[in-house]
């Protein structure tokens, strides 16, 4: 590995910490990583809200940084997650599930939910969530792992979790610790630009000590102390995505379902998922639509402009920032150290390298935009003032196209740089309400019999399927069979 | 709701016509739904397609053709990649290959491990670690095998065949499923005074058609969909400069190889593609920097067996259609646009319309929604192979004459000029989600056009270098017997599919 020896990162929380934990990782005593870490903003997550919901992703991420995911789980508080239950979104008293399995099969080459399109208009069909293995297991607060064998069912499904996210900011900074990254106590007062190249050559302390290094990380947060000092422009969503304030809570309460909840309510929506000990809740909503108190924690939601600029890299808030309704925030970390990681330069030049980072995250994060403004815009509560004002609200032009589609052929028409595929769009469009006019022009080629009794067969295997895992409670791992330390090997 | 669509016309035979004929009647199969192709066999149709890309057999597949029995039928002969010649420089040599290279290990790609065991004088030629490559150049084939462990799993292959006769076993195919041919020439298009879509088609003879929705597979004229409903041409000519091409078939009497080859001439290229029973020449030049004469002199003495036929001149514009689906009416073929077939793409892009058509299917109130993601599709899919060309012709060495002086320093467009220089820093293939062309397609060209990337992977570093040669190494000799057990091309083809056989 030649040129670049020395990363620093700037902040602790979830971005600066997963980011130390997986560089180092990843490149061992090769590259020498650094975290200036402000005592000051000690127990700041990095993200939004004190507990996260995560996606599979993370599960993943876990997995490639070594750590035992029962230590974990219980370090963190954690519980499983199977998806989330939207509740009021669409009407007051509906709700449904954006789960981490596929719906049904495909038939004939034809997705199926064309099929099950077809049967509903004939009176026929279950509700869309019967044919998804993770929502009929997680309903009936159950918890399974995906199946290994392609025929099973259970085998498109997988699972994120809810944790606490100070704990797990502990655990990445333990694991990053020991591997050598080294803690540099101090705040960040000022920089020094390198001339010419438009990237950092150090970053000057509160104390006026000068820290080099070859690369910046800038996990400083919302502010985005470092990128936006080097040109870096806000990217506000906050026209499509109104809300701006969010505070948490923890009340006890026995483990629930392996499922996020967000309601809607008047002027923002309510997010409740189970922590080990207890019911972990946050209020997010928009100020403008409320009585206007200052309590909570104020955001915006958008990206900047540019997310690597010379040899500096924002990540997490300080590159994105979106409200948890899709569960993005420690996604958008991992993703963003992935990213990284996957274009991490080999010798001094990094320019082409950022020309595909600042390409990649800015259409990752405006596709989760996208996902999320169409809870809003599809909502179903006339007479609120933030909800009308959401469905009137002209969407993003990606947006409205793949709109048009679903609604008129159940169409799911995806982009570069999707988090999400086809069933989280299939389930959001038809959670909320929109309602193809057409399927597919093939799926009237099975005859209306044998559709019927395959969705039927499909329907009862995946009710067995689910009811045959332990409920949620019985599948957290159990405290006497972990080891008190995390294996971090 | 409105109605379904009950009546296709289909304007042109050839390739595009009959590949789409022959589809919609398989795959719709709805006995309300009529569908009529147009045809005089007075225009010549183009079919410079001689050669594909993998993704064909699923085509064939959806169409219930047997493989073997289409090979017999088309003159087929199997391909494994496409040989470059003289592309970086005079006397280079390098095989675009269906298969990656090598295995990735600790979950970095394989080039990039290469990239550093070369730096340190311990890795072959990349080549050397691609099984379709060795099997090819050895002159070999076999099918490859369904066991994901196997080595001879990793690999595909597409066919080079006769497009004529290809057009013509679809249209037996289309016909005995419904699909009725109409002998003419369209001397009108009659459009509807309100809505601008076209009613009917009139022939010469008097005879008039009407359709529900239109398919455009007049060819490079784009019949219905330039001439009737003007949608646009983007002109690529600044990034593809070459604008003709003469195509001869000649005799051969050398085995025939699985593969098709592109060598670099003054002006432009020449393909060989080696049939059952020819090999198919042309070359395809730049007007403005050779005379028609002079190409088809040089054609003519590059030709390894006696000519079969006249030389033929074709006339081109490279670019796309600005709207490939307008209105009632699709354009599947040379009228959606022309990418040379450089990378054998004519037939593919065909395939994918059709497909996507299949997925958009209209119906009487053609929401101008389905055109509009049919577009965005199809201009993806120009767009990125378009790309994947211009970096044949960009990334040479080449000053030898004013062509190769011109492609070397022309401007390429702003989604390539990104993906080069990504390669170049650092080894990395852009990725995306709508594209022929994926990651090892990519690796082959900057490879063999001499793109040397000034960095690779630095996680490749974590793996100790001696077994990490070690494991190339035996990689390399595993490909190599591999490769040499399987039977040569000539004796498979004889053995499966010959076309002098009784079928």
């Amino acid at each position: 590995m030649s040129g670049l020896k020395t990363v620093l990162i700037v902040g602790g929380g979830s971005a600066g910490w997963m980011t130390a934990a997986a560089l180092s990782r990843a490149f061992g005593a090769r590259l020498s990583v650094r975290v200036l870490e402000d005592p000051e903003r000690a127990g700041d997550t990095g993200v939004l809200a004190p507990f996260e919901a995560t996606l599979p992703s993370l599960t993943a991420f876990n997995a490639s940084l070594g750590l035992d995911e029962a230590a974990l789980m219980l370090a963190t508080d954690a519980t499983f997650r199977l998806g989330t239950t939207f509740g009021d979104w669409t009407r007051r008293g509906h709700d449904y599930i954006h789960p981490f399995s596929e719906f049904g099969g495909t038939m004939d080459g034809v997705a199926f939910h064309h099929h099950w399109l077809r049967l509903k208009a004939a009176g026929k069909a279950g509700a869309l969530e019967d044919y998804s293995v993770a929502a009929v297991a997680a309903r009936k607060g159950r918890f399974g792992r995906p199946s290994d064998d392609l025929r099973s069912v259970a085998s498109t499904m997988s699972y994120g979790m809810h944790l606490d996210v100070a704990a797990y900011v502990s655990v990445m900074r333990s694991a990053a610790i020991a591997r050598g990254v080294e803690v540099v106590v101090g705040a960040l007062a000022d920089v020094k630009r390198q001339i010419g190249s438009g990237g950092l050559d150090a970053v000057i302390d509160g104390g006026g000590r000068r820290i080099e290094a070859d690369m910046f990380i800038d996990a400083t947060g919302q502010a985005g102390d470092l990128i936006t000092r080097l040109g870096a422009e806000w990217v506000s969503y906050a026209r499509w995505l109104p809300c701006d304030r969010i505070a948490s809570a923890l009340t006890a309460r026995s483990v629930g379902p392996a499922l996020t909840e967000a309601k809607a309510t008047r002027a923002g929506w309510l997010w409740r998922a189970p922590l080990r000990t207890g019911l972990a809740t946050s209020r997010i909503w928009a100020n403008a639509f409320s009585a206007g108190t200052d309590e909570g924690t104020a955001f915006e939601n958008g990206r900047r402009s540019a997310t690597w600029i010379g040899n500096c890299i924002a990540i997490g808030l300080s590159a994105t920032t979106l409200e948890p309704l899709e569960a993005s925030g420690l996604h958008l970390v991992q993703s963003g150290v992935s990213k990284l990681i996957g274009l991490f330069p080999g010798g001094a030049a990094m320019t082409a390298s950022a020309t595909e980072y600042n390409r990649s995250v800015a259409a990752e994060a405006d596709r989760l935009r996208d996902l999320m403004i169409l809870h809003y815009r599809a909502n179903g509560r006339t007479g609120e003032s933030l909800w009308d004002a959401a469905r009137s609200t002209p969407p993003p032009d990606e947006l409205a196209h793949k709109i048009r589609m679903f609604a008129a052929r159940g169409r799911v028409s995806l982009y570069d740089e999707e988090t999400f595929e086809d069933p989280s769009w299939i389930a959001v469009f038809l959670g909320q309400g929109i309602v193809p006019q057409r399927y597919h022009p093939l799926a009237d080629q099975v005859p209306p019999g044998v559709l019927r009794e395959r969705l039927d067969r499909m329907r009862a295997l995946i009710a067995r399927e689910a009811e045959a895992m332990p409920l949620h409670a019985d599948a957290l791992p159990v405290p006497a069979r972990a080891p008190e330390r995390l294996r971090t090997s | 709701m409105t109605s379904g669509i009950k009546r296709i016309v289909v304007v042109g035979g050839g390739t595009a016509g009959w590949m789409t004929a022959a589809a919609l009647a398989t795959l719709l199969k709805r006995p309300d739904l009529s569908i009529h192709l147009v045809e005089s066999e007075e225009i010549g149709t183009v079919g410079v397609g001689e050669a594909t890309i993998p993704h064909i057999r699923n085509f064939n597949q959806r169409l219930g053709l047997d493989e073997d029995r289409f090979m017999a039928r088309t003159q087929a002969t199997f391909k494994l990649g496409i040989e470059f010649r003289d592309w970086a420089r005079l006397g280079d040599s390098y095989i675009h290959p269906f298969g990656a290279y090598g295995r990735s290990m600790d979950r970095v790609g394989f080039h990039h491990h290469w990239l550093r065991l070369r730096r340190a004088g311990r890795a072959a030629d990349i080549h050397d670690y691609s099984l379709p490559i060795v099997a090819a150049r050895m002159g070999r084939f076999m099918r490859p095998e369904t066991d994901p462990r196997s080595l001879n799993s990793t690999f595909s292959y597409a066919f080079q065949f006769d497009a004529g006769l290809y057009a013509a076993y679809l249209r037996e195919h289309a016909e005995s499923r419904g699909v009725v041919r109409t002998e003419g020439k369209v001397a009108d298009v009659e459009l509807d005074a309100d809505s601008g879509h076209i009613r009917a088609v009139t022939l010469e003879r008097g005879e008039r058609l009407e359709g529900d929705l239109f398919i455009d597979c007049s060819g490079f004229r784009g019949l219905l969909i330039e001439g009737a409903l003007r949608a646009g041409y983007e002109d690529w000519t600044q990034w593809l400069p070459c604008d003709r091409a003469v195509a001869v078939p000649c005799d051969t009497f050398e085995p025939s190889t699985p593969y098709t080859r592109a060598t670099a001439l003054e002006a432009g290229w020449s393909w060989r593609i080696p049939l059952q029973h020819r090999v198919g020449n042309g070359y395809v030049y730049s007007s403005a920097f050779v005379s028609d004469d002079d190409a088809v002199e040089r054609v003519l003495g590059r030709l390894e067996g006696p000519s079969r036929a006249e030389p033929r001149l074709l006339r081109f514009t490279t670019g796309r259609r600005r709207r490939q689906w307008m209105r009632n009416c699709v354009a599947i073929g040379l009228s959606s646009g022309f990418l040379e077939p450089l990378e054998s793409t004519s037939i593919h892009l065909i395939q994918a319309a059709i497909t996507n058509l299949v997925e958009l299917f209209p119906d009487q109130g053609f929401d101008p929604a389905d055109a509009d993601e049919f577009n965005r599709i199809m201009d993806l899919e120009y767009d990125r192979i378009r790309d994947f060309l211009v970096l044949h012709y960009n990334a040479t060495e080449r000053s030898d004459t004013p062509f190769w002086d011109h492609c070397r320093t022309m401007g390429v467009p702003d989604s390539l000029s990104e993906k080069m220089a990504l390669f170049k820093e650092r080894g990395v293939v852009a990725r995306y989600r709508d594209g022929l062309f994926l990651e090892p397609s990519w690796l082959a060209v900057y490879f063999g056009q001499r793109i040397e990337p000034d960095a690779y992977d630095p996680l490749s570093d974590r793996a100790p270098e001696a077994p990490l040669s070690e494991s190339m190494e035996a990689l390399r000799i595993e490909i190599q017997k591999a490769a040499a057990a399987m039977p040569s091309h000539d004796a498979f083809v004889k053995a499966c599919c010959s076309a002098s056989a009784p079928a």
